[in-house]
């Protein structure tokens, strides 16, 4: 298991309960606006915090309010692509890929080779000199979907990375996004059934709970 | 540029253009009575030089005073990461709508020779402020510090933590994330309210009077030593108005073309 998270949190009126244990590749998360995905996500990320229980990141302990210890978001190995994206408004499109790059400790150069590899990858290789404001809603989910994949994470939270694509474009993404050697785990929320397909296990949030189904 | 067709009602149009009248007969007639032709050399006399160079000293130490606590101020306000947070606020706020004689009141209460506090300063460091250049940075810092937070604050809380956030899931701790991040994003705020900043203690007069004085050379700046004009030298204090005013125009330029483009 990579992910294991038994715990409960309330945020206002939401509240969750969780009980999962995630295996390594992809996991889809499906279910109706307001249920709760996106907090799980953020949880996940550090971003937020449990308010009982323990969450556990291939078998360390990042977040567990009984112990005292919550690892904060940068120092854990996640990335995040953000439904409402959060590109940085004053780096061009590769400059934004190559940000967590830069962090990670590679050179200007070798990150920006790298940052342009992965936005040729995503579908957005002639855009890199633009700045976010420039970009149209596809050209910016995809410079947010190549940055979250430039932090060389090991659990790869996507909060309806497509939403914004094309439907021509998304089989090609969505095998992208299949492939495990991206992040060995990813988290990926999700409207369109057809994702679901490519992953190896699934969670569906309602109202009543959270349950998790792998595929056989 | 095409004027689009106006539905403004005429008394109101009447009533602008009246009151631009106002604002703008004492300027235009600040330019026709300038003496022109003497501009230069008087400009040039020592005691006006010396003023220029005590004003430049002071705007930019206090622009500086104030850009340096002001920015964390204004990020805990933004952030409601402080107590009594609304509380804080207004007190910022305080120096913008005091007169300057007040503000120049309590600083010399708080600060001057005979108070605790300054002559805590005077043994410890050897710092005197009043009559001192240093008092005068003071002086200007206070009046000008809640320009500075309250435009950083505002461009703050527009931005929220989204950023913030995004930069922490790039491997990015709170600290980088602010320098890197933040700051770049709120550019056009972080130049706008220095600007405003700078501008304000340029103009500062009654509490750097009250609490440094008039002493030439090091607590004179440009208008004191336009108002000591006034009274022996009228043309020469025409002059130095001309010149605070052009100041002024180039910084209201910069502040609507340059600074607000992002």
């Amino acid at each position: 298991m990579t992910i294991s998270l038994h715990g409960n949190l309330q945020r206002g009126s939401l509240h969750l309960d969780l009980a999962l244990d995630l295996p390594p590749g992809l996991t889809t998360v499906a279910g109706p606006n307001g249920v709760g995905k996106t907090t799980l996500l953020r949880l996940i990320a550090g971003l937020e915090a449990l308010d009982n229980g323990r969450l556990l990141v291939d078998r360390v302990v990042v977040d567990a309010p009984a112990e005292g210890r919550f690892v904060p978001t940068h120092q854990r190995s996640i990335a995040m692509a953000f439904q409402d994206l959060r590109l940085f408004p004053h780096l061009s499109s590769l400059d934004n890929v190559a940000f967590p790059l830069r962090r990670l400790g590679y050179r200007r150069a070798t990150a920006r080779r790298l940052a342009n590899d992965l936005l040729t990858r995503v579908g957005a290789g002639p855009i890199t000199d633009r700045r976010p404001v420039e970009l149209s809603g596809g050209q910016a989910q995809r410079v947010a979907l190549a940055r979250s994949l430039a932090g060389q994470p090991r659990v790869l939270l996507l909060d309806e990375p497509l939403a914004a694509i094309d439907r021509d474009s998304r089989t090609e993404l969505r095998s992208l996004l299949a492939d495990t050697s991206l992040a060995p785990t990813v988290l990926w929320v999700s409207h369109d059934p057809d994702d679901g397909h490519v992953a190896a296990s699934q969670i569906v949030v309602s109202h009543h709970g959270i349950s998790h189904t792998q595929q056989p | 540029m095409t004027t689009p067709p106006t539905t403004a009602p005429r008394t109101l149009r009447v009533a602008g253009f009246t009151a631009t009248g106002l604002l703008a007969l004492p300027l235009v007639v600040l330019l026709t009575r300038a003496p022109w032709t003497s501009m230069a050399r008087r400009l040039g006399e020592r005691e006006v030089l010396e003023s220029l160079a005590v004003s430049l000293t002071v705007s930019l130490s206090a622009t500086v005073v104030a850009v340096m606590i002001g920015f964390p101020l204004a990020w805990a306000l933004a952030r409601d990461t402080l107590p009594a947070g609304q509380l804080i606020r207004s007190v910022v706020l305080i120096p913008m709508v005091l007169p300057p004689v007040v503000a120049g009141t309590a600083l010399l209460f708080a600060f001057g020779r005979n108070t605790p506090l300054g002559r805590l300063l005077d043994t410890w460091f050897g710092i005197s402020l009043p009559f001192t250049t240093a008092g005068a940075t003071i002086a200007a810092a206070f009046v000008a510090l809640p320009f500075f937070v309250t435009t950083v604050e505002a461009a703050l809380r527009q931005h929220g933590t989204g950023l913030e956030e995004a930069a922490a899931t790039c491997r990015t701790g709170p600290l980088a994330a602010v320098w890197l991040v933040t700051l770049p994003a709120i550019r056009p705020a972080l130049l706008a309210g220095t600007a405003l900043t700078w501008a304000r203690a340029l103009g500062e007069f009654g509490a750097t009077l009250t609490f440094a004085g008039s002493v030439g050379g090091r607590t004179r700046t440009l208008p004191l030593q336009t108002f000591v004009a006034l009274e022996r030298d009228p043309e020469t204090a025409l002059a130095i108005s001309v010149l605070l005013l052009g100041v002024s125009l180039v910084m209201l330029t910069a502040l609507r073309n340059r600074i607000t483009l992002r």
